[in-house]
């Protein structure tokens, strides 16, 4: 399995006024993802999933168990996985295309060199006429779309995503979702997707892993087996609205278990 | 662009400005007082100066310790404003001495500064610097602090590391508030200056208001003292152009 | 991996014996010292007196009093009759800074809201703000002669433009969707002013509060070194007598005070608004 989360446990220390509140952020969470495969996870605010993203990528370390990449246990942040946030965080004082370049300034490539990458991932989000300009003074799907840029220039194996297009507007998010998907197409990579948008979640991702509330524990991993690539179509097929009712039941905590939908495990 | 508020508001000013002077003509007009003459008297006098060369050797003075003042009190309070954010335990420890130093009315030091600088360029470059070192330190420790974790953590993400990381997202998002502080202190450093010329050593335009009171020259008195309020705000007003010029990505937030 | 019997169960169970992995490490005794406020502060502190005294002594009494000095330097003070003559400059303080008050906040309220009365009052506002009203001092001593109100007005200038341009700021930061919220409601004007407008810029004012009295000091110890009485006038003769003891006492004395009343301030922000988030000084 290229990427393995082992019994990971993840509890946060907050120092209120007299004493140290702990939060038990994730509980024993185990999964295992294959490679290039596009994982999406589902779940209630406050659950742990962007914890577990940032435990993923590196930006923080378990308290118990482990997460593996390729065999390897995941200890800092390197250039294999690259993130995607849910504010675009892009430096406000560099121009968009200093903005894409950000990731490759530790590689030792001449400026004439990241300057022509970051350019040519620009033009494949199609900001390429935007390269000069500020942050500032773009949309925020046109940010969202920068950030995407930035951490495909990098060329990860794998693409960790924060609910990239959760403050972003209701047709510009499902624009976005085309445009990941064809990119995906063309190359994919891992993708671990975070989200609490379920139709996004079952459009793009093969498999959807719903989480519980804190502490956050999985529900249930639920294979989803459309063709791709996948269009409007998708969304209109009763097996999409089939599995949504499913996810929704399971994120509104009903007792009732029902049996996933067919389609190949992913 | 030109709209009627616009129009209104231009309007309303000249207005203002107008009525200031009429009735500052009117009361400087009566012989009782004495000690306010009226525009008609002062702006001559102020031209006068100017042209003379009177004036402006004056502000020579007063803003060549300004500038000596301002350029020490950045050098050394970027750099201790670095120390103390950096200093895990100054929040505790360095703050509240900070704070309190920020307080102090620096005016206090001109009796005994004599003491350690003698009277002199030195004297009131010293005064300027004690005007203007603090702020410059804490903007400096605040725009350090604050650099958005957001951001801090986007650049962690992408491998940035130790200098790398503060080249690329500690120092830019520093910059922002430490520019600020300069401009707050070069016109605090005016005030300065012109403070240590009126108490510490009559010299350049403190100088010159002194001279004046002295001989009872109140036109002459006023028009100095117009120049030197207008003189500071030119200053300032110019502090912040260069500020926004040097940043010129937050007008695109702004803007 | 799929354990639907917390489907049931929405409230977390606290596990009892957590993993041995999770738990927290032992802190050795050093390092939970070394977080204590008071440990650091007695450390750094400590530390800066050390260096002063080393400096002190090295550079000799002609330059730098030692610490023991300056604690006789307080002693000599309250002996000298110095401290009366503190309060008395206090009061003025006092004067004048209430009458800022009374005045800078209806001005910047006014200044706030109305861009008729920025445009009109404004540009005097902020020009005088920024530039050294120390220059103003010549003129002010002749039209006021030296007295009561003389400090008075001193005070009163210094302090006023900081309260007026931070309230000002306050005005104009209210955001308006809580005004139009309140006009949709049917709220009076006068009501809206008093339970919209003033609590919204009350985090501002108090900012220009403490920005003020911290002017105010200065304001005060200026025109009395002016025109050598009071405080001011203290400080001149000590200083020019080179009684360095009981000068560095003075000094500390009233930025001691300085200190604490802007401390007071700045708890009196927090306690009173705890909604406020840490608002941007304009300085």
């Amino acid at each position: 399995m290229f990427l393995e989360i082992d019994r990971v446990t993840k509890i946060f220390r907050l120092q209120r006024r007299r004493a140290v509140q702990e939060l038990r952020a994730l509980s024993e969470i185990s999964v295992s993802v294959q490679e290039g495969s596009f994982v999406a996870i589902c779940g209630p605010s406050g659950c742990g999933k962007s914890t577990l993203l940032r435990l993923i990528h590196g930006l923080q370390r378990p308290d118990g168990g482990e997460v593996r990449v390729a065999g390897k246990r995941v200890s800092e942040p390197t250039l294999d996985r690259a993130m995607v946030f849910q504010h675009h965080n892009l430096m406000p004082w560099r121009t968009v295309v200093r903005n894409v370049e950000l990731g490759l300034e530790r590689s030792g490539l001449s400026r004439n060199a990241r300057e022509a990458k970051a350019l040519e991932w620009l033009a494949k989000v199609g900001l390429e006429e935007f390269a000069g300009y500020y942050p500032a003074q773009l949309s925020g799907g046109m940010q969202q779309r920068v950030g995407l840029a930035r951490a495909l220039t990098v060329d990860p194996e794998m693409l960790l995503m924060d609910e990239p297009f959760g403050a972003l507007d209701a047709q510009t998010r499902v624009v976005l979702q085309g445009e990941l998907e064809r990119i995906w197409e063309a190359d994919s990579k891992t993708v671990v997707f975070i989200t609490h948008d379920i139709e996004e979640a079952i459009f793009l991702a093969d498999r959807v892993i719903v989480m519980s509330a804190r502490p956050g524990r999985i529900i249930a991993d639920i294979p989803v087996g459309a063709a791709r690539p996948r269009g409007d179509a998708w969304r209109a097929a009763p097996e999409f609205a089939a599995l949504k009712g499913q996810i929704w039941a399971l994120l509104q905590g009903t007792a009732e278990m029902r049996e996933p939908t067919q389609g190949a495990a992913a | 662009m030109w709209t009627r508020s616009r129009l209104m508001g231009i309007g309303l000013r000249i207005v203002s400005i107008a009525v200031v002077l009429a009735a500052w003509q009117w009361y400087g007009d009566d012989p009782n007082n004495f000690a306010t003459p009226p525009p008609s008297k002062v702006f001559p006098a102020l031209w006068d100066g100017l042209t003379s060369g009177n004036t402006l050797s004056a502000t020579g003075t007063t803003l060549l310790a300004v500038a000596v003042g301002v350029v020490i009190s950045v050098v050394f309070g970027v750099a201790i404003g670095f120390a103390v954010a950096l200093f895990p335990w100054a929040k505790n420890t360095l703050d509240p001495l900070i704070d309190a130093a920020y307080a102090m009315p620096v005016t206090m030091l001109i009796p005994v500064i004599g003491v350690y600088t003698g009277l002199g360029f030195r004297g009131r470059v010293f005064i300027v610097i004690s005007y203007v070192l603090l702020v410059i330190v804490i903007s400096t420790s605040t725009g350090v602090r604050d650099v958005p974790r957001d951001l801090l953590e986007t650049g962690k993400s992408f491998g940035l590391k130790g200098w790398a990381l503060w080249r690329a997202v500690i120092l830019p998002s520093a910059s922002s508030h430490i520019a600020s502080g300069v401009a707050s202190g070069v016109a605090r450093g005016m005030r300065g200056a012109v403070t240590a010329e009126l108490l510490l050593i009559a010299a350049g335009l403190g100088g010159e208001i002194l001279r004046y009171q002295a001989l009872l020259d109140t036109p002459n008195m006023l028009a100095t003292i117009l120049w030197t309020l207008i003189l500071g705000y030119i200053l300032y007003a110019g502090a912040l152009a260069l500020e926004r010029r040097a940043l010129r990505w937050r007008a695109a937030e702004q803007g | 991996m799929t354990d639907l019997s917390d489907m049931t169960n929405p409230v977390p169970a606290v596990t009892p014996g957590p993993p041995a992995a999770a738990t927290a490490p032992e802190r050795s005794l050093l390092s939970v010292a070394a977080d204590n406020k008071w440990v650091q502060r007695l450390v750094v502190w400590g530390a800066l007196l050390v260096v002063y005294e080393i400096a002190a002594v090295a550079a000799g009494p002609f330059y730098l009093p030692t610490i023991e000095k300056i604690l006789g330097g307080f002693v000599d003070i309250a002996q000298q009759g110095r401290i009366p003559t503190l309060l008395s400059s206090l009061e003025h303080l006092a004067a004048g800074f209430g009458l800022a008050v009374v005045v800078g906040v209806p001005v910047g309220l006014a200044m706030g809201r109305s861009p008729v009365v920025d445009a009109v009052v404004g540009m005097y506002v902020r020009g005088l703000f920024v530039t050294s009203l120390a220059a103003v001092l010549p003129l002010l001593i002749m039209l006021f002669d030296v007295g009561f109100r003389f400090r008075l007005v001193v005070v009163f200038l210094f302090s006023v433009f900081f309260i007026i341009v931070n309230t000002a700021a306050g005005a104009r930061a209210v955001p308006e969707q809580l005004i139009t919220t309140a006009r949709s409601f049917g709220v009076s004007p006068l009501r809206r002013f008093t339970t919209v407008v003033l609590p919204s810029s009350l985090p501002y004012v108090i900012v220009g509060l403490r920005l003020g009295i911290a002017n105010a000091f200065t304001g005060m110890v200026l025109a009395e070194l002016w025109v050598s009485t009071g405080t001011g006038a203290v400080l001149k003769g000590l200083g020019q007598n080179r009684q360095l003891p009981e000068f560095f006492a003075f000094v500390l004395l009233i930025t001691a005070l300085a200190a604490l009343a802007t401390f007071g301030l700045r708890v009196a922000e927090r306690r009173l608004m705890p909604w406020a988030e840490e608002v941007r000084n304009v300085d």
